[in-house]
């Protein structure tokens, strides 16, 4: 199953998020400069209050409601919140362009904790124990939409949304599949908020990647989704295509909770995505890194992209917009990176005002203009876990 | 299949290569992981702080890996398992420390165990391995995908030898199936085949 000359086009995308619903409206909240990090007091989330991005439910609500005609389940069929911040995803891409649901289309969902609130009493009482596996809510999904194929979740950490990505290409290269949806989704929870806080890792205020007064990070919640194809009928009449090039994950072999100190982790994985999309380094036109704050994080990466010959390229991190939203960050950022690319834009990286890295990096300061054809983007996680992914801009007039 | 080199471990059983090679003289759960790590003879204090699917992955990898030689770079080694489970065991007991307000104590050194990958780490630390790596959550083992990956990253030179299988635990059951496959036999492999050895592993296993 070596490559095959198919590519893996970027069709449609959608992001959800604290920020707003849309990837169009997401990137106008981005290039205003907007973050969707706010204080959040709710007892049931957390006892004190904390900083975090979250997705408004009246809206959600809302716009599952109106999408509800699409559903293939039952028509009392009772669907989870994260379930809903999922399917109003897929929705928003297949509005745009609808995807086929046949035996052709792989369907991926990358989360960390799914439906992880249903572990509260309450909620086990009325969702059932089975609905808490990852594999059984993939599953609902699956068949609100009535997709042939069985669904596949990837669980790996941070980085599950930008390996999902990759992933998904692999399969389309390969020629196993034509065509591929990939959702990401992670919500906040008591369960997450807890766990992060007993880390004494959230910041108390607008997390600052790569600032030296950065000092941990901001939980968020998103879902974001991107269906890819072969098929180049389904290409708009736009002169310009974006394909996913290449893709590699690793792993830092060093720490399940601390991030390696060399970099050399992340620097593989960026070393096989290069090499899959057949590009140098100096060919990169600029990185959206994983940069969530945390002291040891960002340092890492720092020493990852200095190994990678990257840290003169134009490099931001998304997390003081949209928080850290776990295994849909990679998702979430990675469609901004494809809109970045249509756009022929980049966004400042928001929070940072000075070097705060032992190897500086050039930090995108001001959101302007810029000539774009590959963009990397890159992950890391819990585990040690590390992905890369580039994307490309090309001319439709050359494939 | 002949040189596909394999464990399957559950009902406290154990099998190396289709051989059972210890039989667990206590069916609870964390008593035979012990049994096996202690069977496997190599200390390695960092075990005792994992939580059971880690241990269990853990365990597997070990005897799997035990006396068997190679060349490769840290990068070109890499794990894809699947589970079913996710990380039920220690989600239940994180969430057990949050669910009262008089007694909240969410404790950091579980929660990282709350994520699944948590077990593939915990192998790249103890043997350097620095390649691809994913989980996958699935109904119940589904070799077909797991052997499109593996041929996948394989064919494109992404990898030179891999760890793949099935690990999975909750409260009353655990499973491992784990194989080693590289450059030189994973053209030999089909999924139909590595998945009947996974059936009759665990008939074994039941009826051992």
């Amino acid at each position: 199953m070596k490559n095959t000359d198919n590519k893996a086009y970027i069709i449609s995308d959608a992001i959800i998020s604290s920020l707003d619903f849309g990837s169009q409206k997401n990137m106008e909240a981005l290039y205003a400069g907007k973050s969707g990090v706010k204080k959040i007091e709710d007892n049931s989330l957390y006892p004190h209050a904390f900083m975090g991005a979250r997705i408004d439910d009246e809206k959600l609500n809302q716009c599952f409601s109106n999408i509800s005609y699409l559903n293939q389940l039952p028509e009392d069929f009772e669907f989870t919140r994260f379930e809903k911040m999922a399917i109003v995803a897929m929705a928003g891409s297949y509005r745009t362009c609808e995807f086929p649901l046949h035996k052709k289309t792989l369907f991926i969902l990358s989360t960390t904790k799914g439906n992880i609130d249903l572990l509260q009493d309450e909620n086990i009482k009325k969702f059932g124990k089975e609905r808490q596996m990852l594999w059984r809510t993939a599953d609902v999904i699956k068949q609100f939409w009535g997709f042939e194929n069985e669904a596949h979740v990837l669980s790996n950490a941070c980085v599950s949304g930008v390996e999902a990505i990759a992933l998904a290409s692999q399969f389309l290269k390969a020629g196993l599949y034509d065509h591929a949806v990939v959702v990401g989704a992670d919500m906040l929870s008591e369960f997450v908020v807890s766990g992060f806080m007993s880390f004494q890792s959230l910041s108390s205020k607008v997390c600052k990647p790569f600032d030296k007064d950065r000092d941990g990070l901001n939980l968020g919640e998103a879902a974001a989704c991107v269906f890819m194809s072969t098929d180049k009928s389904y290409l708009d009449k736009k002169n310009e295509v974006v394909v996913v090039s290449g893709g590699a994950s690793s792993n830092d072999s060093n720490h399940i909770s601390g991030p390696s100190r060399t970099g050399d982790g992340q620097f593989f994985a960026i070393s096989g995505a290069l090499k899959e999309a057949g590009i140098k380094a100096n060919e990169i036109d600029y990185v959206s890194a994983h940069g969530t704050a945390t002291p040891y994080n960002d340092e890492m990466e720092s020493k990852a992209l200095t190994l990678a010959g990257l840290h003169n390229k134009p490099i931001h991190s998304l997390k003081a917009y949209f928080g850290h939203c776990l295994g849909a960050a990679g998702l979430v950022e990675s469609v901004v990176v494809i809109r970045n690319l249509r756009d022929q834009r980049i966004i400042k990286s928001l929070g940072y005002k000075q070097n705060g890295l032992p190897l500086p990096l050039n930090i995108i300061e001001e959101t302007k203009s810029w000539p774009l054809k590959n963009a990397l983007k890159t992950a890391s996680g819990f585990g040690g876990s590390n992905a890369a992914v580039i994307f490309s801009k090309i001319r439709k007039s050359t494939i | 299949m002949s040189t596909l080199k394999h464990v399957y471990l559950s009902n406290s059983s154990l099998f190396v290569n289709n051989k059972l090679v210890l039989r667990g003289e206590n069916p609870i759960f964390a008593k035979f992981l012990k049994e096996v790590y202690l069977y496997n003879l190599s200390r390695y204090p960092k075990f005792y702080k994992m939580d059971a699917l880690s241990k269990l992955a853990f365990v597997a990898s070990e005897v799997l890996l035990k006396d068997y030689k190679h060349k490769h770079q840290a990068e070109e080694v890499g794990i894809i398992l699947q589970n079913k489970s996710s990380t039920i065991i220690v989600d239940k007991k994180h969430q057990a420390s949050i669910s009262n307000r008089e007694e909240y104590f969410p404790s950091p050194a579980n929660f990282v165990y709350t994520l699944p990958n948590v077990m593939t780490g915990e192998i790249c630390i103890r043997n350097g391995f620095k390649g691809e790596n994913a989980v996958f959550i699935v109904p119940g083992f589904d070799a077909a995908f797991l052997m499109n990956y593996l041929q996948i990253l394989f064919d494109n030179d992404k990898t030179k030898m891999m760890l793949g299988g099935f690990v999975d635990a909750g409260e009353d059951y655990y499973e491992a199936f784990m194989f080693i496959i590289d450059e030189q036999n994973y053209k030999e492999i089909q999924a139909d085949q590595l998945y009947n050895l996974y059936k009759e592993l665990k008939e074994n296993a039941e009826t051992s």
